[in-house]
């Protein structure tokens, strides 16, 4: 049985992807895509360089997302998305995802092959090192013949260091953070002193305070970090999908029947324009935070 | 002696000049009035406006004559004013067609000594009004000259005559000692006076002095129902839905807009200006009257803004003192902005949005229509065939969770009082209200027709609800539809309860109470809920001049901006009571004061109130036993508690 | 220009958990007393479609009851629409189905598609439909432009007076969202494209007399049978449960969250 990685240049994924790799069993290598994404050369390119695989697993950024059904079906395969486990019974690979936003979890088996899964990477343990990856060959000739896009700009938001689904620390807005002012003099600095990223819901992406990818929900972003500091962020279901593998949830809100305090570990009850300013003072003399990025 | 009286037209020659005067002044006059009639009958139809003539007459001589909503100055005003005319009338009666009634006693007591009184109030009036206005109009100024000069005329005519009579007319002799005697003077001025008096006839429909005539029409043919059931229907077949243009407008409304006199008391009352947003329910009125015809948007008019600035409060309306509708004519004009334009805040876009998808305005809820039941043992209207009573919920109630502990406490007290009750549980949906406020007559209907639906299905003959919307709903909109059966808000027939002692009346102090518009002033019950918490201690806005919670009208769905919110300056008002507790009877109001007092004090729903008072004496006790929520505390059957403690605590009531 | 999107209705995401059921024979979620409503995805692409301008087609693969999608579509002013009935599948099933049902309605310049669905979320149809289709592929798109008379054209909202309504586009250009930020992406139509969420996507609300018309107007139907769709393996749900999570909430000041925090975040 031969599983594939396949690699958008994303080191930390790796090792999640080799730790699911290892819990389905089976001989391991990788494939670093790096370089000029394109959509259809790339899929065609991966097209050759996964025949024969049994598994193929991908991680959870937007390149992952789309070129993994894609690629199932060229493959004859079939796609599961999402996955936050994975095993082999019976000698099927099955996959355990959540469902109507994050109210059910299913296990889905697969019925075709190759199985073409991409996951939750930091919810899976690190694998033994992962398999040194080989770079993706690109042989022009071998192109499928279709028409093409063709990605002309790469416009790169302000946070860029590092992606919110690998985000250890996230501290995250809501509706009740009232405006883009709340964010920028209260929120990031505070992400600053922290190293945190920067989230937020799907209410604040919508109303155009903050930009989409900052949003974190079922419809937006899935993270998984050690600490989520969700700030005036009610709860609603569809934004805890989003969240339900963070260690430790942190809520402030002035509402103390807000669903968030439910599914948080430690709050409080209070407006978050007292609250911060607070929090950041109290943090800055215990001291350990400072200058740390 | 003589009889008492005076000589008609003294030093006046020339009489035909006054009638030659007289037929162009009212000529004009009669002109000007005939363009605004003119105008009205452009209007739409509207329902009855003229059923039961004995209110009608009653309303008329209650805002008209006694002018109930009018400061004493301006009744002072209009009574000189009809007085006046009445003694102007009887001269010409005597003068013209050869009566003879400004004789004797009648001419001392009423046509000196009364009409010298009354023209003294004119007087008086003016200058009152000026300084509170705080100016002298063209139009006050006008009436002053006149009462002034009509002083000056009978003032030279007493000092030229030294009529014997002259002391019935006392302010008119007090003059004449220090006028000098001029037969010139006297008829200069009684030709001046004539000439303005003429004037201001001819000149009258074209100021707002109009509303002299255009009042009394307006009281006539004003809404004789609850203000909450003031909202008109629409008809789906129609080209535009609501109003668009002045062309959409009734003819009541287009009186409505002449009969307003700029007093500005609807703007004072409301409170979306009160706390400094743009709208003014009197700029409106003046827009919209001032408007030409055809058939331009008004949307534009009308600042649209301020359209979505109004909690349909209806402070204006009651305010309003010739009885102008204001609040339904926003509602008209928000209508066509939501169901042909689909041009609307985006906060009601999404309760709109989701009342249309799961039957509630709230996005995000993680409640659910029977999460307050658990623990009680309360039933389905589908498995409680005997229930007397439908306990409607409402969408406030159930999905929002600091009014499930009201929910709670209402279901409680009902089964303490061992009402057979029964609730539609999660088949309940909006009434429909909000839908309707912010101008989605259309949803609204689809609503109500569902509940009803269910209501027949199930056999509903009386609905108690904790929603003063839904019940105003229940009450005024759904018979529209059918709806016969009987609707009570909870403080209605929880003082009912009360009142057969099948609970004991509330003991705790230091209540005051938050009258809720469509409780209040739509619909006229401002002293059950008072008696059923015990609230004492009024605020300074209240009963039917109550300040909105802000919460009204779709508005509990909109962010305010911070520096303009309607709920904190009624919290602050009701901290300023000094109470210790402010009873709601709404859950909206609840959570609109909630956030507005930020524990200053203690916010209840009158219900709340009242089951804290069924308790034991010995509240220690109570509150061990009393678990997790504080509502949760057992009633249990067992104890020998409840009967013989309701009984002390009447006593000590009492 | 011709559009088709591709719209889902769903069970309603927001209904609240404690009123959320399964059926675990059947493995999917119970109706209860939970409302249907259009996936929102599926509504961005409509809006982002009526955006662009051009004439619009709904499609929808699911039970009668998805009518009420196409009806709401037709509200906002969607040209046309058209009903597979028909339910359940999995994602490559729903991708041949409606693949077909292009094939019939077409030809297309553009296939619009919701990036995922708020019931199951597998994220699939759209890339799955490219592939179905042979056609490439842009996902989590939240803008599209086209060229005409050799100028982009921007989406403005007034479709209805746009050129764009009467000529196919030479190219689209299509704006979406990375984990980083944006990408630009260029093609030639025909072309499938899943459309995320952003703030200029949001559904427009209807007009109430669209509303009432759109009850009157009429729907091309098809059933899956018609549409000589068969079905085949691709994987099977064996597993639904509801995960039993309750975490107790400390509540601490300021000083105690600090301390808190600055624990977590010493040990990472």
């Amino acid at each position: 049985m031969t599983n594939v990685l396949i690699l958008f240049a994303e080191d930390r994924a790796a090792q999640g992807l080799a730790g699911a790799a290892e819990q389905l069993g089976g001989e391991t290598r990788a494939i670093l895509v790096d370089g000029d994404y394109q959509i259809e050369e790339t899929l065609d390119a991966l097209v050759d360089a996964c025949r024969g695989a049994d598994v193929i697993l991908l991680a959870n950024d937007t390149y992952s997302q789309e070129i993994a059904p894609r690629l199932a079906h060229r493959l004859g395969g079939a796609c599961v998305g999402d996955g936050v486990g994975v095993a082999r019974v019976d000698g099927r690979v099955r996959v355990t995802r959540q469902v109507y936003g994050g109210k059910a979890h299913a296990v889905v088996e697969v019925r075709r092959s190759p199985a073409v899964l991409w996951l939750r990477a930091r919810s899976f343990s690190g694998g033994a090192a992962a398999a040194s990856a080989a770079e993706l060959s690109r042989d022009p000739g071998a192109r499928s013949g279709r028409r093409s896009t063709r990605i002309v700009e790469r416009n790169v938001s302000a946070q860029t260091h590092a992606r919110l689904e690998d985000a250890q620390v996230i501290i995250s807005g809501g509706r009740g953070i009232g405006g883009p002012e709340g964010f920028r003099d209260e929120l990031e600095p505070l992400a600053k002193m922290l190293g945190a990223q920067m989230a937020a819901s799907r209410a604040a992406c919508d109303a155009g305070w903050v930009p989409p990818t900052w949003q974190v929900g079922q419809t937006g972003k899935k993270v998984a970090p050690e600490l989520y500091v969700a700030v005036a962020i009610t709860g609603a279901s569809q934004h805890m999908a989003g969240i339900s593998e963070a260690r430790n949830i942190v809520a402030i809100n002035i509402d103390p029947d807000a669903p968030i305090f439910k599914h948080a570990r430690y709050g409080i009850v209070d407006d978050y324009r007292k609250v911060v300013p607070l929090l950041r003072e109290r943090l800055t003399n215990l001291g350990n935070h400072e200058g740390k990025r | 002696m003589k009889e008492p009286t005076r000589e008609i037209y003294w030093n006046i020659s020339h009489i035909w000049l006054m009638y030659a005067l007289l037929v162009p002044a009212i000529a004009i006059g009669a002109w000007g009035i005939w363009r605004r009639v003119q105008r009205w009958r452009r209007g739409k139809a509207d329902a009855s406006r003229f059923d039961r003539p004995t209110l009608r007459i009653k309303r008329l001589l209650d805002h008209s004559l006694a002018q109930r909503r009018n400061p004493i100055f301006h009744r002072l005003l209009t009574w000189g004013f009809i007085v006046l005319t009445i003694a102007t009338i009887i001269v010409a009666l005597d003068a013209d067609f050869g009566t003879a009634i400004m004789r004797g006693r009648f001419y001392l007591y009423f046509q000196s000594l009364t009409v010298d009184v009354f023209g003294a109030f004119v007087l008086v009036a003016c200058i009152a009004l000026a300084a509170r206005r705080p100016r002298f109009t063209p139009l006050l100024a006008a009436i002053f000259v006149i009462a002034l000069t009509g002083f000056l005329v009978e003032a030279l005519r007493i000092a030229a005559t030294h009529d014997p009579w002259a002391a019935w007319s006392p302010f008119g002799n007090l003059i004449a000692k220090v006028v000098p005697v001029s037969v010139v003077a006297h008829r200069t001025l009684w030709w001046t006076h004539l000439a303005i008096t003429f004037a201001f006839f001819a000149w009258l429909p074209f100021t707002q002095l109009r509303h002299i005539i255009t009042s009394p029409l307006n009281l006539y043919t004003s809404n004789l129902a609850p203000i909450g059931a003031n909202l008109k229907s629409v008809d789906f077949e129609q080209e535009r839905l609501g109003v668009a243009t002045l062309d959409d407008f009734t003819w009541k409304d287009r009186l409505d807009f002449d009969a307003c006199t700029e007093c500005g008391k609807c703007t004072d009352a409301c409170p979306a200006h009160t706390v400094g947003k743009m709208l003014s329910p009197r700029d409106i009125i003046i827009e919209l009257r001032d408007r030409d015809e055809g058939s331009a948007a008004i949307a534009g008019a009308a600042a649209a803004q301020a359209l979505w600035e109004c909690t349909t409060c209806a402070a204006c309306v009651e305010a309003c003192p010739v009885f102008i509708e204001q609040m339904p004519k926003i509602v008209d004009m928000r209508r066509h902005l939501v169901m042909d334009e689909a041009d609307f805040p985006d906060g009601m876009q999404s309760a709109v949005m989701s009342l249309e998808k799961r039957g509630h305005p709230f996005t995000g809820t993680q409640a659910t229509r029977v999460d307050w039941t658990q623990g009680l043992d309360v039933q389905h209207v589908s498995a409680a065939k005997d229930a007397d009573v439908l306990f409607w919920v409402g969408c406030g109630g159930a999905l929002i969770e600091r009014n499930q502990k009201v929910i709670r406490a209402t279901a409680q007290l009902m089964q303490k009082a061992n009402v057979k009750f029964a609730i539609l549980g999660r088949d309940e949906k909006c009434s429909g209200d909000p839908a309707r406020r912010i101008g989605n007559e259309f949803l609204f209907e689809m609503l109500a027709k569902d509940n009803l639906a269910n209501f027949t299905k199930h056999n509903v003959r009386k609905v108690v609800t904790p929603c003063p919307h839904c019940f105003n709903t229940f009450k005024n909109e759904y018979p529209r539809y059918g709806a016969t059966f009987e609707v009570q808000h909870h403080s209605e027939f929880l003082e009912q309860l009360v009142d057969e002692g099948k609970l004991a009346p509330a003991r705790e102090d230091g209540v005051t109470f938050h009258d809720p518009c469509y409780l209040g002033r739509q619909n006229g019950v401002y002293d059950a809920p008072r008696k059923v918490a015990n609230a004492t201690i009024e605020m300074e806005r209240s009963r039917n001049k109550s300040f909105c919670c802000g919460g009204g009208g779709g508005m509990s769905f909109v962010d305010e901006p911070s520096d303009q919110r309607v709920n904190q300056e009624r919290a602050n008002e009701a901290v300023a009571t000094g109470a210790k507790t402010l009873a709601v009877s709404c859950p909206f109001c609840m959570s609109m004061m909630e956030d507005g007092v930020r524990g200053r004090m203690r916010v209840q729903d009158i219900s709340e109130v009242l089951w804290a008072s069924q308790q034991p004496v010995i509240p220690s006790v109570a509150r061990d036993l009393g678990g997790r929520g504080a509502m949760n505390v057992p009633r249990s059957p067992t104890r020998p508690g409840p009967s013989l403690t309701l009984g002390m605590t009447e006593g000590e009531q009492n | 220009m011709n559009i088709v999107v591709c719209m889902k209705q769903i069970l309603d995401p927001e209904v609240p958990a404690r009123d959320f059921r399964i059926d675990a024979a059947r493995r999917e979620a119970e109706r209860g007393s939970a409302s249907l409503v259009t996936n929102i995805f599926c509504e961005n692409a409509l809006e982002t479609a009526l955006q662009s301008g051009g004439n619009i087609t709904a499609l929808t693969y699911g039970p009668e009851s998805a009518e009420d999608t196409l009806r709401k579509a037709l509200a906002m002013k969607a040209n046309a629409a058209a009903h597979v009935a028909g339910e359940g599948g999995h994602p490559l099933h729903v991708a041949q189905v409606l693949a077909a049902a292009i094939r019939k309605l077409g030809p297309f310049d553009l296939i619009l598609t919701g990036r995922e669905s708020g019931d199951w979320g597998a994220g699939q149809t759209g890339a799955l439909l490219a592939e179905e289709l042979g056609l490439p592929c842009v996902s989590f798109a939240d803008k599209i432009e086209v060229m005409n008379d050799g100028g982009w054209q921007m989406a403005d909202g007034k479709a209805s007076d746009s050129s764009a309504i009467r000529h196919p586009p030479s190219a689209i250009r299509v704006r979406r969202q990375t984990d980083a930020g944006f990408e630009t992406v260029e093609a030639q139509p025909p072309l499938v494209v899943t459309i995320t969420n952003a703030e200029h996507n949001v559904p427009r609300i209807p007009k109430v007399r669209d509303v009432m018309m759109a009850h009157k107007q009429p729907l091309t139907r098809f059933t899956v049978d018609e549409l000589g769709v068969a079905p085949a393996d691709y994987y099977e749900i064996v597993e639904l449960a509801i995960p039993q999570k309750e975490t107790r909430c400390e509540l601490l000041d300021v000083d105690g969250l600090a301390q808190r925090i600055a624990e977590i975040t010493a040990a990472l």
